[in-house]
């Protein structure tokens, strides 16, 4: 399915055809999915938060402007959901949430440690392990890029921030994944 | 190549593995890639990275009965949806604010009989004063 193929179910979403959102719900609630869950690691708060989303583009298809494709719009509105439930999830924890802690631009990692009894059995779980000590900053910037393989502009324009933050962020974390992955496999995923 | 043009690649690199840079910028760091050796350990490192990160997807969640949970909540008011909070908002208590307001209605009238007794006592003191050095 293309943009072309969007396009068309938004537009009798629009005219409020069940059928269209079915589709639409079937081609992007996985995506919405793993987006939210990288950011917010809870399956329950990631699977409300597609709900949110998708009722949001059956309340407002018009919000979707054509400024971007379906899927980074798409995108862009789980980011802001996925935020709302961090900072009422860090409210509740009684810790002050400020914009500066959503940016959270620091190389300060998170523990990244794993005693022998915890070693994983292979790559994928030691590069599952190593995102989880990111913050959500760096793993939404990490996922966009190799997941949903979209372009850094794209990436900036979903997440309204500049360029040269997405680059940051993505410097930040692809160091924070080299030292914890250099750590938790004993130097095999090494490089210079 | 100075060290900021270096910089500016290594920047770059992340979305030269995933293919959407434009022409210009992946011709850039395919040369620097083509002559600087530690580039191209990094590289292959992000391109390993982009694997397991692609690997490391959860399962599908759609289904008929994400669906129909969806359906459901179509053609609900806006406001009876439940939103993602898994913490509830706690309300405004009214019973609470009005005890801390009668709790400073009551404080001003302490202070304020307070300094009234003190202003009499003053009163008082220079009289007598007043009345001794005649």
């Amino acid at each position: 399915m293309d943009q072309h193929d969007d396009l068309q179910l938004l537009e009798q979403i629009r005219s409020g055809s069940e059928t269209a959102m079915k589709r639409f719900y079937q081609r992007y609630a996985d995506i919405i999915y793993r987006f939210a869950l990288r950011t917010l690691q809870n399956p329950g708060d990631a699977s409300e938060v597609v709900n949110e989303v998708l009722l949001q583009v059956w309340q407002k298809p018009d919000s979707f402007r054509g400024a971007s494709s379906v899927k980074t719009w798409v995108l862009g509105i789980t980011h802001h959901k996925a935020v709302d439930v961090v900072r009422r999830n860090r409210r509740h924890h009684d810790n002050h949430v400020s914009d500066e802690v959503i940016d959270l631009e620091t190389d300060v990692a998170p523990g990244c440690m794993l005693t022998d009894s915890h070693v994983m059995a292979d790559n994928q779980r030691f590069v599952r392990h190593c995102m989880q000590t990111l913050s959500e900053d760096h793993r939404q910037v990490v996922h966009l890029t190799f997941f949903e393989e979209l372009s850094y502009p794209d990436i900036a324009g979903l997440l309204g921030v500049p360029l040269g933050t997405v680059k940051t962020r993505m410097m930040h974390a692809k160091n924070l994944l080299m030292n914890c992955l250099h750590r938790v496999t004993r130097g095999e995923w090494a490089t210079g | 190549m100075n060290r900021d043009d270096s910089e500016q690649l290594r920047e770059q690199l992340p979305w030269a593995v995933n293919g959407t840079l434009t022409p210009a910028e992946q011709a850039e760091v395919d040369a620097w890639l083509a002559r600087d050796a530690a580039a191209t350990e990094e590289f292959a490192f992000l391109q390993r990275l982009a694997e397991e990160v692609k690997a490391d997807a959860p399962d599908t969640i759609v289904s008929e009965f994400g669906w129909e949970r969806l359906k459901r909540q179509l053609h609900t008011p806006a406001a009876a949806v439940p939103t993602t909070s898994t913490v509830p908002e706690r309300p405004f208590n009214w019973w609470r604010g009005m005890g801390i307001a009668a709790m400073l209605v009551v404080a001003v009238q302490v202070g304020w009989v307070w300094q009234l007794q003190r202003d009499n006592a003053g009163l008082q003191v220079s009289a007598d004063v007043r009345c001794c050095t005649g």
